[in-house]
């Protein structure tokens, strides 16, 4: 880029102002480590976060049934209330903003589950094939439950990692059979693990049954103690969540008002406040980040003022030896640009480091995620101080090579 | 080599302009050697500085060969302090985190001369001022005669119309003095034209020719 001549003339000027350029270098680069690692660790909460919301559907309100605690036409409070799972498909025709709903029906009782010679404990779950697109489970292998499944009361089951791991040993699971009490259950689907949420709802070691082989085999009326409905996108979850609550509670006979009767928890509601906490978390981390800038921005301004001052009477003698002041404005200029640039880089480097070294520390931590360094920040944050620093310099050099050689010898 | 007539320069003091050079005329030709002389605040260094571009003088001519020197561009200033002089002050004024071979060759820089042209160059006159082992030595680690040679030889590199030197021996014990004086008399023997100021008698009496200053006038 320079000559080789102007490095070494930066290079003479560094080494002999070594604390001038530790102190300016100091000031960019730490601006620029301070800048990088605020909003890469704003970024990694916020990718965690974000990775928590996107492992089940958002607009979504679940139900539970509960105990009525207002009277109502004539019925005693205490009164317990359940759904069951033929509701859901009456739900979803009569409320048409609803896209999917499925009951989640754990089988009680279920004693060991087995495989061979190996059984262990686990949940056994009963929901409708559209539950992976209210909880976002990934197949590993095999296949989901599908209508096929529900309509024919296939026994067929979908596992998890955790289940394989302890009942086959390494074998294949799929197309083998498990036994819950005492019938025979076909694996035909394998829950990949997802290590990335925290709440995952204990589906490391649940069995997923279709709803209606729950029903034949084990709750003949089908009641269910909870259910989740997702709502068409962009629909307003919290008015179909009252909707559905209304419809329930006339054909159940309790008070819409009564909140014990029925817990209504609406997902799309805690989801956006935690949305706008991170957003404002990470508007306050840009603000903090941006004073950090300004601050290296004054730093440098001022080392260079202070640098042009020191100079003067330096410059005075390159005047009176022939240097043209243009010379004199770019010596000054270069010599900001080389250390700001090297010193940015340099806090990007350390930054970088101190973040790799963070991501590895905080693998396991689920809410804080791959806090990569977005080097389009970085990058501009070290063109704005280098421009920043040139300016700096460039405008106390162009008065100072601008003043008569002998005004400038005076300076001491 | 050089011609001043009535030249004129003030000085702004509060709301008042000192006046110090009062109609000065002055002709050195080339190849002399010449001393200025003159009571302390007389107007020596002022004049000196004019002559060598470092200042400007408010009314007047000044002539070096053909060359009107006289409200120059910053561009052209520098061209002509470059080529046309070669300036040695009291206080030496050598970059100190330059060495000596980098300080004589710091002109040469400014002329665009390549590196190793300029180094050679650069040798060649620290070599003519008798200190070629102290090259790579920085100013602080020079004796005050070391450091004047220094400036001597910078002040030669460029090859120059006219050496000027204000109290190039101020600074200096009387033996270091007489050093740098045989210096400027061999180069002056090399015909280089050679201006210097000084307050003391015996440096003056060296020269060819002695100009005496008083309260801005040249008396004789
Ligand atoms: N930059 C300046 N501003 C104001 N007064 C000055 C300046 N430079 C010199 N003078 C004054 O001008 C007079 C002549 O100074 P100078 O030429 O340095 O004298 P000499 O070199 O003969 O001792 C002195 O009175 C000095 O105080
Ligand atoms: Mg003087």
């Amino acid at each position: 880029m320079f000559k080789k001549e102007v490095w070494k003339e930066i290079y003479q000027s560094i080494k002999a102002h070594k604390l001038r350029t530790f102190l300016t270098g100091f000031g960019v680069s730490w601006g620029i480590f301070m800048l990088v690692l605020l909003l890469c660790v704003g970024k990694g909460f916020k990718n965690g976060v974000n990775n928590q919301l996107a492992g089940s559907a958002s607009n979504a309100v679940e139900f539970w049934g509960g105990k009525t605690t207002i009277p109502y036409k004539g019925l005693n409070v205490g009164r317990s209330i359940q759904v069951t799972g033929d509701d859901m498909a009456d739900l979803k025709a009569d409320i048409p903003v609803i896209k999917y709903i499925s009951p989640e029906a754990n089988v009680t009782n279920a004693g060991t589950i087995s495989y061979g010679n190996n059984s262990g404990v686990y949940d056994v779950r009963a929901v409708f094939p559209e539950f992976s697109q209210i909880e976002y489970l990934h197949i590993g292998e095999g296949r989901w439950l599908d209508p096929l499944d529900m309509e024919q009361e296939r026994k067929v089951a979908v596992i998890s990692k955790k289940i394989e791991d302890q009942l086959f040993h390494g074998k294949d699971p799929i197309g083998e059979y498990i036994t819950i009490k005492g019938n025979y259950y076909k694996v035909v689907g394998l829950v990949a693990e997802d290590t990335t949420r925290i709440f995952n709802f204990g589906s490391e070691s649940t069995i997923y049954l279709p709803f209606s082989v729950y029903k034949a085999e084990f709750e003949p009326d089908g009641k269910i103690e909870h259910f989740t409905a997702v709502m068409e996108d962009g629909a307003d979850a919290e008015s179909a969540g009252h909707k559905i609550k209304k419809w329930l509670a006339r054909k159940y006979s309790f008070d819409p008002k009564d909140d014990d009767a029925l817990y209504v928890y609406n997902r799309a509601r805690n989801e956006k406040v935690v949305g706008q906490l991170f957003s404002g978390v990470g508007i306050f981390l840009w603000i903090i980040g941006c004073s950090t800038l300004v601050g290296g921005v004054v730093g440098v301004g001022n080392i260079m003022l202070v640098t042009v001052k020191e100079r003067t009477k330096e410059i005075g003698i390159r005047k009176a030896l022939g240097a043209v002041p243009s010379s004199i404005i770019s010596l000054v200029i270069q010599e900001a640009i080389v250390i700001t640039t090297v010193s940015g880089f340099v806090g990007l480097v350390i930054a970088s480091g101190a973040l790799s070294l963070i991501g590895k520390l905080t693998k396991s931590v689920t809410y804080f995620q791959h806090p990569e360094v977005d080097m389009n920040v970085a990058i501009s944050a070290i063109i704005i101080l280098v421009v920043a620093g040139a300016l700096a310099g460039f405008i106390p050099a162009r008065n100072a090579s601008k003043i008569s050689p002998i005004e400038a010898l005076r300076y001491e | 080599m050089i011609r001043l007539s009535n030249i004129y320069k003030s000085y702004p003091v509060g709301k008042e302009r000192l006046q110090v050079l009062k109609g000065i005329n002055l002709e050195v030709q080339k190849g002399e050697m010449v001393s200025i002389m003159g009571a302390s605040g007389s107007g020596k260094s002022t004049l000196l500085n004019i002559l060598g571009i470092l200042d400007q003088y408010d009314s007047g001519e000044y002539y070096i060969e053909d060359t009107l020197i006289k409200n120059l561009s910053e561009k052209k200033a520098a061209h002509y302090r470059n080529r046309f002089i070669g300036f040695v002050f009291q206080s030496y004024n050598l970059l100190s985190y330059k060495n000596a071979l980098e300080n004589v060759a710091l002109p040469l820089y400014y002329q665009g001369v390549r590196t190793k042209e300029r180094n050679k160059k650069a040798r060649n006159y620290l070599e003519r001022v008798g200190i070629s082992e102290w090259a790579h030595h920085l100013p602080s680690e020079l004796s005050g005669g070391q450091k004047q040679r220094v400036a001597i030889a910078r002040a030669l590199v460029t090859q120059p119309k006219m050496i000027l030197a204000d109290e190039p021996t101020g600074n200096l014990d009387s033996k270091s003095s007489q050093d740098i004086m045989d210096l400027f008399k061999t180069i002056h023997n090399q015909g280089v034209t050679i201006i210097i100021i000084t307050h003391e008698k015996d440096i003056a009496e060296q020269t060819e020719r002695i100009i005496t200053i008083k309260d801005g006038i040249i008396t004789n």
